[in-house]
């Protein structure tokens, strides 16, 4: 494989200064403190969305007819403040539609749907989830049941999604559904941008172990209009691939995880931790792997911005993080100890009580494919070693 | 696209040059004196040596992600003396402008063509008498000459030179290549005629620190090398062996086991190049990103090295198999760079709030 250095122009490294300042002097100590569904924290959300759109940074990922960026760089922009953003742990509320949805629009919709959609999504008005997994069908997405039959204008639509972040405050769902039941698993499901108001949906939240909520979604005889239809009829499978491509790199999370160390090397020397060598070593070991993923993650987008399509070469910045978690809870639990399990708001909570979220989100660990399936994509997709 | 490829593409081809080189040598490399020397000598010819000194002192001037990518060849196939600590050592030395001073100057001219390697001494842990010097391992890759950079707070840094007579004393090492174990004067006993002064007070100990980093970051592009040549090798195997029926790189343990020596290696590979792309342009956050490559490398090296081993089971324990060949050449680069405690507290040593932002500007979280 080809030398990948990652090094940026002076324009791109002006840019991150630029972004870093702006989010600094803006970051207000409730963007870490307050409980991640609470109303207040949802409309700083908002509040940051509605900035972002205001700097041209919202979607300035997306082509400029689209109220995308308009300069050459506009990928690495958007990849820098992807960084930042997690860096900051800045609060944003409209992530899948940015990233996902959006592109996906761009890439497979009607002048029709780009042009009803796609301003509102840029305007941070539609709040957008993803409609895939099912409870039979989560690692294995081609697995999934919930039909879409063709009625003349509509497809009606039976069955049920699971953990669907965003689920209960979206009012657009980009659902995955089997269209065509002779077809083989992969080859007969369909993509469409349903509108979560239609008769029929049901949302039943469910709360994480962080505190975040998913949902189960289920749709009884939903009506969806057949020119929600995003794409080719039974391809969406492989859209979905596409889909799920534009926002792979994942540069946020390590980004997210090195400012969580600093909390923690913080917490260290205050508490007069930081003489100890064995807590100053587990802490090292991170950093030094956090920098390695985020070496990772930067190959994806510098790939992406030439052009090529990273397949095992994004599932391997999945598995940094997957890797990660559970290297990061250890370390909570030997530095700071019976501490880390006190909760926001009361007393001797570490880091008011940001510690003790960490140490919950660190099983949070099986998105797109836990530890097992990511590295069998890879077995696969970069080393070529064979399924049987 | 909005990246210049321009660096990436001769490195690139330097990569290609030094693979083929590699190749062809491979079975010359580990063998005896004679012709390690040769091979020394042929590295010089290549510039390989002069990877940042100037055209008219000799070198090539090709710059430090270049000298990685060599570095990690020459790791790929086994060779793993001297090219990283004569590199790191010259490139420290011109960093801190020493090269006007005819006698450096000099010095720098005969690394380019050969004539001299530069190294540490790798120093015994077991409990020496400090009037008694300091003992420890050097790796004699063949040059005519061999020069042992050291570091005191009195006598600033030296350049000391070994005689024919400590060159006699070498000793069986894991590595299998020429290994002196010597014993080194005190360096304030004096100034011995072949000790040169490059520098003192502050400075030699900001040249000393450099040098340290630079090798550090050339000894992990050649363990890079290695664990890449490892994967290759078992990589190869699990698609050909089979047991209990089926070709074992079926088996999902063995792919697992696979795929985190690539994970290992990719990312060692991205880090590396960009510690040795951040120090050539001297960016402020070269020395936390440096701690960083070396500490996930020496760990990353180790733990790929042993999974190489759990894959290839009793093949891989023979003495002629490549593997043998790759960890009789890992295991003297880990030891040089270092405990695993020294390489995390390093790094810990870079992490506070902000940090990782004002490494390229002064902004810090509140």
């Amino acid at each position: 494989m080809a030398i990948v250095l990652i090094e940026f122009t002076p324009k791109i490294e002006d840019f991150k200064r630029e972004v870093a300042e702006t989010f600094g002097r803006l970051q207000r100590p409730e963007w870490l403190t307050l409980d991640l569904e609470c109303d207040e924290y949802l409309a700083l959300g908002r509040e940051m969305d509605l900035f972002l759109i205001e700097q041209g940074w919202y979607v300035q990922h997306w082509p400029s007819e689209y109220s995308g960026g308009v300069s050459a760089d506009s990928f690495m922009r958007h990849a820098v403040l992807r960084e930042l953003e997690g860096y900051f742990r800045v609060p944003t509320f409209g992530g899948h539609g940015r990233y996902i949805v959006g592109p996906a629009l761009i890439e497979f919709g009607s002048d029709e749907q780009k042009a009803c959609y796609l301003p509102p999504i840029a305007r941070g008005e539609t709040v957008c989830c993803l409609g895939f997994t099912e409870p039979d069908a989560g690692s294995d997405l081609a697995a999934m049941q919930l039909k879409a039959e063709r009625h003349g204008d509509y497809f009606i639509a039976n069955g049920s999604k699971l953990y669907i972040t965003y689920g209960n405050y979206a009012n657009s769902m980009l659902l995955a559904a089997r269209t065509d039941a002779t077809a083989k698993r992969h080859a007969g499901i369909s993509l469409f941008l349903m509108d979560m108001n239609l008769k029929g949906i049901s949302v039943s939240p469910l709360a994480c172990l962080t505190g975040h909520m998913v949902s189960e979604v289920h749709l009884e005889n939903v009506h969806i209009p057949a020119n929600a239809l995003l794409g080719e009829l039974n391809r969406g499978f492989y859209h979905m691939a596409i889909a799920l491509n534009f926002e792979r790199s994942g540069l946020d999370w390590p980004a997210k995880y090195m400012a969580q160390l600093e909390d923690v090397a913080d917490y260290a020397r205050e508490a007069g931790l930081w003489q100890r060598s064995s807590i100053r070593e587990a802490i090292g070991r991170l950093a030094a792997y956090l920098e390695a993923w985020r070496m990772i993650c930067w190959r994806v987008v510098m790939l992406q911005d030439r052009g090529a399509i990273p397949s095992w070469e994004a599932s391997m910045a999945q598995l940094y993080r997957k890797d990660f978690n559970p290297q990061f809870g250890r370390l909570l639990l030997e530095v700071v100890g019976p501490q880390a399990l006190i909760e926001r708001g009361e007393p001797h909570s570490v880091l008011a009580g940001r510690v003790e979220w960490y140490l919950r989100e660190s099983f949070n660990n099986h998105g797109q494919g836990g530890r097992f399936v990511t590295r069998n994509v890879i077995a696969r997709r970069g080393l070529d070693l064979p399924s049987k | 696209m909005s990246t210049d490829t321009t660096t990436e593409d001769t490195i690139s081809m330097v990569r290609d040059a030094a693979y083929a080189f590699c190749t062809e040598r491979s079975r010359r490399i580990g063998a005896d004196a004679d012709t390690a020397a040769k091979l020394w000598s042929e590295i010089a010819e290549l510039g390989w040596l002069g990877v940042s000194i100037n055209e008219d002192l000799g070198g090539s001037a090709i710059g430090l992600p270049a000298a990685g990518v060599i570095a990690s060849e020459l790791g790929r196939a086994g060779y793993t003396r001297g090219y990283a600590e004569t590199v790191a050592i010259t490139t420290a030395l011109t960093r801190a402008g020493l090269q006007t001073q005819p006698p450096v100057a000099a010095l720098i001219r005969a690394v380019a063509t050969g004539s001299i390697q530069l190294t540490f001494l790798r120093a015994f842990t077991e409990q020496t008498n400090d009037l008694d010097g300091q003992h420890g391992l050097i790796p004699d890759a063949g040059a005519e000459r061999l020069g042992v950079l050291r570091w005191s707070q009195v006598s600033g840094l030296t350049l000391c030179e070994l005689d024919r007579s400590e060159r006699n004393h070498t000793v069986r090492t894991t590595s299998r290549a020429t290994d002196l174990s010597v014993r080194l004067e005190p360096t304030d006993r004096g100034q011995m005629p072949e000790v040169c002064s490059l520098a003192s007070g502050s400075d030699a100990r900001l040249i000393w620190d450099d040098a340290l980093m630079l090798y550090r970051c050339l000894a992990a592009s050649q363990l890079v090398g290695t664990s890449q040549a490892a994967l290759a090798v078992c990589t190869d195997y699990a698609k050909v062996r089979t047991q209990f029926g089926h070709v074992i790189g079926t088996y999902q343990a063995v792919q697992h086991a696979l795929v985190d020596i690539l994970a290992a290696s990719d990312a060692a590979e991205l880090l590396t190049f960009k510690a040795l792309s951040a120090i050539d342009q001297r960016a402020p956050d070269q020395a936390s990103i440096a701690a960083a490559a070396t500490a996930f490398t020496r760990e990353t090296a180790w733990n790929c090295l042993m999974k190489t081993y759990d894959v290839l089971g009793g093949v891989g324990f023979m003495e002629e198999h490549p593997i043998n060949i790759l960890t009789r050449a890992v295991l003297p680069v880990i030891a040089g760079l270092g405990s695993a405690h020294e390489c995390e507290d390093s790094v810990a040593t870079h992490v506070r709030r902000g940090h990782w932002l004002s490494q390229n500007q002064e902004t810090s979280k509140p």
